[in-house]
């Protein structure tokens, strides 16, 4: 009959909750029997299992409770003679009672369940985000195996020194890879990928998007499938294959209205009429989200050059195989390719990393100070309310000395201090996911851009999680204290005294309470300060650039349509003209790199110098550029139209190539050349320095070719950054010059449109910005929190010296007299606090040192900013208690106990 | 209980007592189901009459209140194997249960009383 027996385990739950002897072994009985009948019975389990919970625990419950109540005997209560309940019965007694005593003091009930709220709420954000961002496995398959594989130059590491946490990818050339790939053992997969953009021309027009071009095996490494339709295919790779494209969701949606019908229809991309296989899942993000998938298309050339390093490597390795492991079998492979290529991979080696911890960056160290900055902030919180609570035991001393002359255990009062602030907490907890939903919100909208994996993150059960258990552990930190004040007070001299003095030991502790918070606010708003300095010096810094009334776009044009250089370079020189001839347009210019942004380069040397070959920033720019941008020439002539052409032979250079290489000498009519000196160019004019990497770092040699006139690349750019000085509003001549530009190609969109100033704002660092941004108001937050602190407990020791403050005006003492005794208390405790927050700061700074740049730790402008603002926070907390203190009628006074 | 049950100082039997409304559906269905009246039968007729689930937990606590108030009783018969081998009990109303019902069914029906047409 054992197919006949109900789960062993639900039978047993039962046995130990149903009530010993017959009846108990009935009940057993009868849900056997309706188990046996149940129909259907693939169900008739769980269904058993379901009722043996049901009818277990509440007979377990009854029993907990009478069992507990023969123990403890009857009491009266109110007059009513009553069995005192277990613990569960006690436990619902002391909830109500808790309750009732909350909704009699809704001021202290709302305090504290906003001050909560606003902790709880604060932090449960915070971390949220950072789970999503740092702590969340990567959405793709089996993560952990994944790895970024990447060059790494030992030349540039040597120059610029090379740090354990800087991850720096360089990528690698076409045929390096497929080399790798080819005798990799330790790797399921090496597959690659490069960011691009894209002209698409769907139902709402051109667009320029970025996407990625990726080898077929892309989608099968990450394991992600389309939503619909297919993933590429090896044949979609070869030259000559028909032109493929997967769509990202967001695209599909935006630009296609979310057609079903999509796959195998034909759009524009670039210019060429291309099919659509499928549709990308909408999750997918890479870090960003790329707007489409493009295969590669290697051929003929791409095959053999080596020194173009274009394209960058994922893999996934075997199933027990390190990441050391990994990389030290590609290092392996790259040294036999070092040895086989010296002119191209000499001093090269190979880079492999977790992909998360590529995908993740920088940022991580910053979100994990967030995250102690707003912890800090929920302490500060959890010590306001625990201030409150014993301020209110210390006002209740009468009534729990009663309570306990009657027979109420000391753990009992404290187990109801305890339960109040948990009721208090979980309150707050629940208004306070009000406040986490739209400070995530917030922090998405403004900051979604710094914060990795953004797309992924939002309110979701392990943010409820994390809430509900901040607000458990907040109840408990906060409730504690008052718990453990309420079982040490001297009752029974509460109740000899009628209760009206001080009791000073407990006082001592609620101003240490205080100065902590106090301490802590100082912290973090020193910390903010710093952050806010350092950006202000930044803005400071001259980036070589007259930013003010510049307008900027990129234009990209598909080979499809321009398919020759003179093509190209052609439609450059008309655009360039008609604006410039626009009215309003000061000067217009073109740039293959936009500006203050580096990251362009090339090793080159003085010709003719035995000089080892430098890492030099390079651009090709049209006579115009620099009038456009502002940057001054230092010496020598400017570009001229007409230099655009293969084999002029001249180039411009800043003057930090002239530092490094040619000290004070005159460098005009010097010439630059590559390695191996099969190319040369002879400086003609010296221009200003541009702060390409942003004001924190040092201008790097850098050398400008006329546009068109091939530079060291086999070809011209058919993308190219548009700048336009304008007399008044450079965002008012968009509508004009879009216009030119449809007139050109009426398919070509423009992208990146942006001001300099847009621009140069963001070379301070979004970090820098969104760090300033959070911890300012997360600095705002403590200081309130910790003024409310001392309010609180200058108008508690106010309400509870009346007869002494009666006395004193009695006897003489003027207004301002008494004002000032209430006042000193509150900025005694402040400066205190603020002491010792400022030597924590002080202390704590290094984990500031990412974000700072030329401010000390001690900036006295910052110490003396946060030491006004406490004092004057401090002040304003005060003002009320001291009014009502200096209003205080003696006579009233000296009447009211 | 929370009134004061008024006992007949003859019988011992209640007197001007009012049965509560689930105490009584027990007890009805109980007398219903006669000589083999098990807890299974009690709780479906129960539910087929009212209409609504009847929880176990509730009915197994009211007829062992039943029982402390002396209104039932029961016997324990040997359960077979559809029963796993658990024994059964039947239970039966006592004297002092019928008289509670019918103390709780004159008051209704004072109650009632010239409220005809409210009815009909």
């Amino acid at each position: 009959m054992s197919g006949e027996r109900p789960p062993r385990l639900a039978a047993w739950w039962l046995r130990l909750c149903l009530p010993r002897g017959e009846s108990g072994a009935s009940m057993l009985g009868d849900l056997h029997e309706e188990y046996v009948a149940f129909r259907p019975r693939a169900l008739r389990n769980g269904w058993y299992v379901g009722a043996a919970v049901l009818l277990g625990t509440g007979f377990l419950l009854r029993r907990m409770g009478r069992g507990v109540a023969r123990r403890a005997g009857p009491v009266v209560y109110r007059g009513v003679r009553k069995w005192r309940g277990g613990m569960i019965e006690s436990l619902g007694q002391d909830v109500r009672a808790a309750l009732r005593s909350l909704v009699r003091r809704p001021a202290y009930t709302v305090a504290a369940v906003a001050t909560f709220a606003l902790g709880i709420g604060v932090t449960t954000a915070i971390s949220g985000v950072v789970y999503g961002a740092l702590l969340r496995p990567l959405p793709f398959g089996e993560s952990d195996r994944l790895v970024r594989v990447g060059d790494r130059s030992v030349r540039q590491e040597a120059r610029r020194g090379r740090s354990a946490a800087d991850l720096s990818f360089s990528s690698i050339s076409i045929p390096n890879f497929l080399d790798l790939r080819a005798s990799a053992r330790t790797f399921e997969g090496l597959e690659a990928f490069a960011y691009d953009e894209f002209n698409v021309t769907g139902e709402a027009g051109p667009q320029r998007v970025r996407g990625l071009r990726v080898s077929a095996g892309f989608g099968v490494l990450l394991r992600v499938r389309p939503v619909l339709g297919r993933d590429f295919e090896a044949g979609d790779e070869r030259a000559g294959a028909a032109p493929v494209v997967l769509l990202g969701y967001d695209l599909w949606r935006a630009q296609f209205a979310g057609d079903a019908t999509i796959v195998g229809r034909t759009i524009m991309v670039d210019h060429v009429a291309t099919t659509v296989i499928g549709v990308l899942p909408a999750w997918f993000s890479f870090p960003a989200s790329p707007r489409l998938w493009m295969p590669f298309r290697w051929d003929g050339e791409s095959l053999t050059l080596r020194l173009r390093r274009s394209i960058d490597g994922i893999g996934r390795l075997l199933p027990g195989i390190s990441v050391q492991r990994g990389r030290a079998e590609l290092e392996q492979i790259f040294a036999r390719l070092a040895a086989a290529y010296p002119e191209a991979n000499a001093a090269w080696t190979v880079e492999v990393a977790p992909l998360s911890s590529w995908m993740i960056g920088r940022s991580g160290r910053l979100l994990l100070l967030f995250i102690g900055a707003t912890l800090l902030v929920l302490f500060i919180a959890c010590v306001n309310v625990a201030n409150l609570g014993i301020a209110r035991a210390l006002d209740r001393r009468h009534e729990l000395a009663v309570r306990t002359a009657l027979g109420a255990g000391r753990l009992r009062l404290a187990r109801h201090s305890l339960l109040e602030s948990m009721l208090l907490a979980v309150a707050g907890g629940a208004t306070g996911l009000f406040v986490a939903w739209s400070c995530t919100r917030l922090l998405i909208t403004h900051y979604g851009a710094t914060i990795p994996r953004s797309a992924e993150i939002g309110l979701d059960g392990v943010m409820l999680a994390i809430g509900f258990g901040l607000a458990l552990l907040s109840g408990i930190v906060a409730g504690l204290l008052p718990a453990l004040q309420v079982g040490g007070l001297r009752l029974h001299l509460a109740l000899r005294e009628g209760g009206r003095s001080m009791a000073g030991g407990r006082q001592r502790l609620r101003n240490a309470l205080v100065v902590l918070e106090v301490a802590l606010a100082v912290m973090l708003s020193a910390g903010a300060g710093l952050v806010v300095r350092t950006i202000r010096q930044l803005e400071e810094v001259d980036l070589g650039i007259d930013d003010r009334g510049v307008l900027a776009f990129t234009i990209g044009l598909p080979a499809a349509h321009y398919a020759s250089e003179e093509a190209i370079t052609a439609f450059y020189a008309t655009l360039l003209e008609q604006v410039q001839a626009m009215p309003g347009v000061i000067e217009a210019g073109a740039t293959t790199r936009r500006p203050l942004m580096g990251g362009s380069n090339t090793f080159l040397r003085p010709a003719g110098s035995t000089d080892e070959s430098a890492l030099t920033e390079i651009r090709e720019v049209t006579p115009g550029y620099f009038p456009a941008v502002g940057t001054a020439l230092r010496r020598g002539r400017p570009l001229r139209n007409g230099e655009g052409e293969p084999g002029s032979g001249v180039v411009l250079v800043n003057g930090a190539l002239v530092r490094a290489w040619f000290g004070d000498d005159e460098a005009v009519g010097q010439r630059v050349a590559t390695h191996d000196e099969s190319q040369s160019w002879e400086i003609v004019g010296i221009v200003g320095d541009v702060a390409e990497f942003g004001p924190t770092e040092p201008a790097r040699p850098t050398v400008y070719w006329p546009y068109g006139s091939h530079g060291i690349y086999n070809g011209v750019f058919s993308r190219m950054i548009v700048l336009v000085r304008s007399a008044g509003d450079p965002l008012a001549l968009l509508p004009a010059i879009r216009e030119r530009v449809r007139m050109l190609d009426p398919d070509l969109p423009l992208a990146d449109i942006a001001t300099l100033e847009d621009l140069a704002a963001r070379t301070v660092g979004s970090q820098r910005r969104s760090a300033m941004a959070l911890l300012a108001s997360l600095a705002a937050l403590a200081l309130l929190l910790g003024a409310i602190g001392i309010y609180c407990l200058v108008a508690f020791t106010v309400s509870r010296r009346r007869r002494e403050l009666g006395v004193r005006v009695a006897l003489g003492a003027t207004t301002a007299a008494v004002s000032g005794l209430v006042i000193s208390q509150g900025v005694r405790l402040a400066a205190a606090g603020g002491v010792l927050g400022f030597l924590a700061a002080f202390a704590g700074s290094r984990v500031l040192a990412d974000l700072l740049w030329q401010v000390e730790p001690a900036d006295p402008i910052t110490i003396a900013a946060v030491a006004l603002l406490l004092f004057v926070t401090t002040l304003l907390a005060c003002a009320l208690p001291a009014r009502r203190a200096a209003r205080l009628d003696p006579l009233e006074a000296l009447r009211s106990d | 209980m929370a009134q004061e049950a008024q006992w007949n100082r003859e019988d011992g039997l209640p007197r001007n007592v009012f049965v509560g409304e689930f105490e009584q559906l027990v007890l009805l269905a109980v007398l219903q189901e006669g000589n083999r009246a098990a807890a299974l039968g009690v709780r479906e007729r129960m539910a087929a009459v009212s209409g609504r689930r009847i929880a176990r937990g509730a009915l197994y606590r009211t007829l062992e209140r039943l029982e402390e108030k002396g209104y039932v009783r029961w016997k324990v018969e040997a359960g077979g194997p559809e029963r796993g081998g658990h024994a059964r009990r039947l239970f039966t109303v006592t004297a002092r249960g019928i008289a509670a019902l019918r103390s709780s069914r004159q008051a209704l029906l004072e109650l009632w009383t010239g409220l005809e047409d409210v009815l009909t």
